[in-house]
Formats: structure tokens, sequence, C-alpha cells
């Protein structure tokens, strides 16, 4: 009953988030699992939760500064403790010239070959992520891809972190500006997830009245 | 279970904004140089069940770990400043910006105010106003008897007085530009002002470096798509709606709880 109980936390949880930009739905699995106990085995069942990195539909926002990633690939920000990933690439410029996340965080780049002029002419960003000033180049932002995306975790206001030595890899994700990548929790596909859980929790719970009334007719006087 | 009622209450909450500002957008469908608005959301904290790596029954590493989302919250919401469709309006003081840019408007008391709004008028001095009476800055007089007025797309403003065919020159329209237009605060009356997060603002001769053209006798059109602005309602509606049963679900699994004991 817990574990689906975790299930339905989960899928609340997709389906809150149907409209957050670059949003990945987070699965759970139940499996059954053996304890060794001094007396014997018991068996259980165990709950993991992964996230599907599965590409969302790409949305065309004609937003300048709204990037949407095609591919596997992350967005590196610079977090308040070293380099944090996200998928949500609904950046600003500021006053400065300094291209942010939502939250101001400021966005990284593989190199940095001069400054954005804040009030200058619109930037270009081509799919492997140059950007460009009118006729001037002003660097590559940063996509990064790694071999195990299950060992990434996930902070409180959604920005992926990677673990110390994680291995990363060239992404092949596709920058496409103008646009942003929706959320890939389908409203569909949960609700039809969670009957599901329903239905097992149902289950369970009918064979804690089977057992109860084993032990109620055990317990009764003759 | 209460986790997931919560979530779900999270996300419709979340949709409410949604629907309102989708109403917002709406409402101004007609009013001359209105940005729609975007809300945009994110994930809220993640409760971490697990640790990933940490050791699970039966003395095993758990490759993922368990991290469960508490749902979404609004994040921000922001003005889309993208070209409005240009109307033929006819009337000589009507200016439309084609491209980047906001007109700089006194409000009288040394502050000033950016809107894009460019349906001007005349005061009693010859003045040119908004339709709210506040002068254009740098302001721009137009004698009384002037015949024509004539606005260049720089922003250079002539006009031909009773008696005469040539133009005379009475000022440049200048045009503002912010770093991050979407930071400024919007205060009605289709008026905005600078905050820190949209920068300083920066004039320039209309059509200089990124700025915008000026159009005569044009009005900027509102850049709401009503059709975009229905499919988003509707999207907004169903989502409300099976987070809404999410709510349900849980309940009623908290009933079977009840029913056990």
């Amino acid at each position: 009953m817990a574990s689906q109980q975790r299930s339905l936390d989960s899928i609340a949880a997709n389906l809150a988030n149907v409209q957050t930009v670059g949003f990945k739905r987070g699965v759970t699995a139940s499996h059954e699992v053996e304890v060794q106990r001094p007396r014997g085995a018991v068996r259980g069942v165990t709950t993991t939760a992964e996230v599907d990195f599965a590409q969302g539909n790409l949305q065309r926002t004609g937003r300048e500064h709204d990037l949407a990633l095609y591919g596997d690939g992350f967005f590196a920000v610079e977090g308040s403790d070293g380099e944090v990933y996200t998928r949500d690439g609904s950046f600003h410029l500021t006053e400065s010239g300094v291209l942010v996340t939502e939250d101001g965080l400021s966005v990284a780049w593989d190199q940095l070959e001069g400054a954005i002029d804040p009030i200058g002419l619109p930037l270009k960003i081509d799919e492997e992520g140059n950007v460009r000033q009118g006729v001037q180049d002003i660097g590559r932002l940063r996509v990064v891809a790694f071999d195990d995306n299950a060992a990434l975790r996930r902070d409180q206001l959604g920005f992926w972190h990677a673990p110390a030595g994680a291995k990363e890899l060239p992404a092949d994700a596709r920058v496409h500006q103008y646009a942003l990548e929706e959320s890939n929790a389908n409203g569909m596909e949960e609700m039809v997830a969670m009957i599901g859980v329903q239905r097992s929790f149902e289950v369970v719970a009918r064979v804690f009245e089977a057992l109860d009334q084993t032990y109620e007719r055990l317990t009764r006087p003759f | 279970m209460i986790r997931a009622m919560r979530t779900a209450a999270s996300g419709m909450m979340a949709q409410q904004t949604q629907v309102d500002t989708i109403a917002n957008n709406i409402a101004n469908v007609n009013t001359a140089s209105f940005k729609r608005n975007r809300v945009n959301f994110r994930s809220l904290l993640y409760t971490t069940l697990r640790e990933p790596g940490a050791t699970t029954v039966g003395n095993q590493q758990n490759p993922t770990g368990l991290q469960i989302g508490t749902g979404t919250e609004v994040s921000s919401s922001i003005k889309l400043f993208l070209q409005g469709d240009l109307e033929q309006t006819g009337n000589p003081l009507d200016l439309a910006i084609q491209g980047d840019g906001f007109f700089r408007i006194a409000m009288g008391n040394g502050e000033f105010r950016y809107m894009r709004d460019g349906a001007f008028r005349m005061d009693g001095n010859g003045d040119i106003v908004t339709v709210d009476g506040f002068k254009l800055e740098p302001s721009i007089s137009i004698p009384p008897d002037a015949q024509e007025i004539v606005v260049a797309q720089d922003g250079t403003v002539q006009v031909r007085v009773a008696g005469s065919d040539a133009l005379q020159a009475r000022g440049q329209i200048r045009l503002t530009r912010f770093p991050n237009p979407s930071g400024l605060r919007a205060e009605g009356a289709n008026l905005f002002r600078e905050t820190p997060s949209s920068g300083a603002p920066t004039e320039q001769t209309p059509g200089d470096a990124g700025a915008g053209f000026l159009r005569q006798a044009f009005l900027e059109r509102s850049n709401v798509s009503v059709v975009d602005e229905l499919i988003a309602l509707i999207q907004a509606q169903r989502n409300y709606e099976v987070n809404s049963r999410t709510i349900q679900v849980s309940d009623e699994m908290l009933q079977q709880v009840s029913n056990l004991i």
C-alpha cells in the first residue's frame, strides 16, 4: 500500500507540472524484494523512482531569449555551488548583458569571445549554440550531456546536479531559438496510470479485509 | 496521499493563475500596443525519500534513489514584447513603433514612464501629449496654424503652416530601449516603469542600431491572438480538471483505508 501511495504522489507531481517548461516526468516502479531475516526470508515491495528524460514537444514562442533543446543534453548554468543543469531555456538578458535564467543564475559558456551589448541588435543562436549579435561572435553556450542521466539529482528549484566524477559527453542536442520545450508529462497517460494505482490499492485493501476476516473467524468464540 | 492532495492543489492554483492571465490577455485584445503576458511554471521542492546511491534492502546500491516532486508554482509572469500588427488610422498623430523601443512620457513630477501606445493628441498649448494628457519627452509643440504634420521614420517632426509651402522642423521624437523589456513594471494605462531588472533606459534615434522605426498614421494593435489564448484556456481547464481528479482519487484511497478499521 505504501508503494502505491508513493506512485500516486509521483503521478500527482507529474500532473501538477504538465505546463512546466522543460519538466521531466517521474516514473515509479515497484519491485519485489527478499529480505534475509534470522528466521528466514521475508518478501516485500520496494519502490524506485526514475526520471523519464524523453523529449518534450517544442513550442514556438517567438521570444528572442527562449531556447529549447532537442535531443540529449542540458544547458549548464552557474549555481551557487558549482554548475547546475536545466532543460528550461527561458532566459533573460540583464542590464550588464549577462544571459540569466528565471532565477537569475548566469548561463554558462563553452567559450566567451565577446560581451553581449544589452541594447544592441537581437541575438542569433544557431543549432550548435553559437551566439551571434549582428556580425559579432559572442561565443558558444555550454550544452552538456551525461553518460548516466539516472545519477543526476534534482534540487528544490528543479535544477539538476551532477554527482562528483560524472562523465560528461559531447551533447548531441540541437538548440532551437524562439521556442521552449514543453513538459513531457501528459495528462492522459498520467490519468490512466492513476486509475491503475487506485485499483491496485483497492486490491491490497481487499487482501487486508480478507486477512482481517480470517483472524476474526479464528478468534470467534465457539 | 495527503502529499498527493497538496501537490494537486498546487497544480490547481497554478492553473488558476494561468486562467487569470489568459482572461487579461483576451480582455485586452483591442487595446492598442498591448503585449500579452505569459506565466512561467516551475516544479516545486523535491522530497528526497532515498538518496541516489544509498543502500537498499538486500544490501544493494540503489541506482536512482527516490525523489518525488511536490507540485508546481508560478515562477514568473513576463510580458512578451513581440511586434503587434500595424493598423492604418489616418490620424497624423497616431504613431506606431515598428521594432524595438518605447516612447518616453513625462509624468509632470520629474518622473518618466514608457509606452508603446502611440495614440498622441495635442493639448491646448499645441504640445504632443498622450490620450491621458501626459507630455511626450522630449516635448514637441505644434503651432496652432499648422496645416500638415509630417513625422518621418526617424522621428523628425515637421509642420507646414498656413501660407507657406516649406516644411518647418519642430524637433525629433526619440525612442527608449531597455536591455530586458520583460523586466519593466506594467503600471496600467499602457504605461511601463523602469525597474532594476529592466536595466537603465537608453535613448536612441528611431531606426538606429536595433531601435524600431516610426510609422505615422498607424497604430500598433495588441499582440494577443484570440485563437492561441482560447487554446491555452482549454488546456488550462483540462489541466485543472486532471489535478482535481488527483485529489478525488487520493480521497477515495484514504476512504478505503478508513474502511479497513
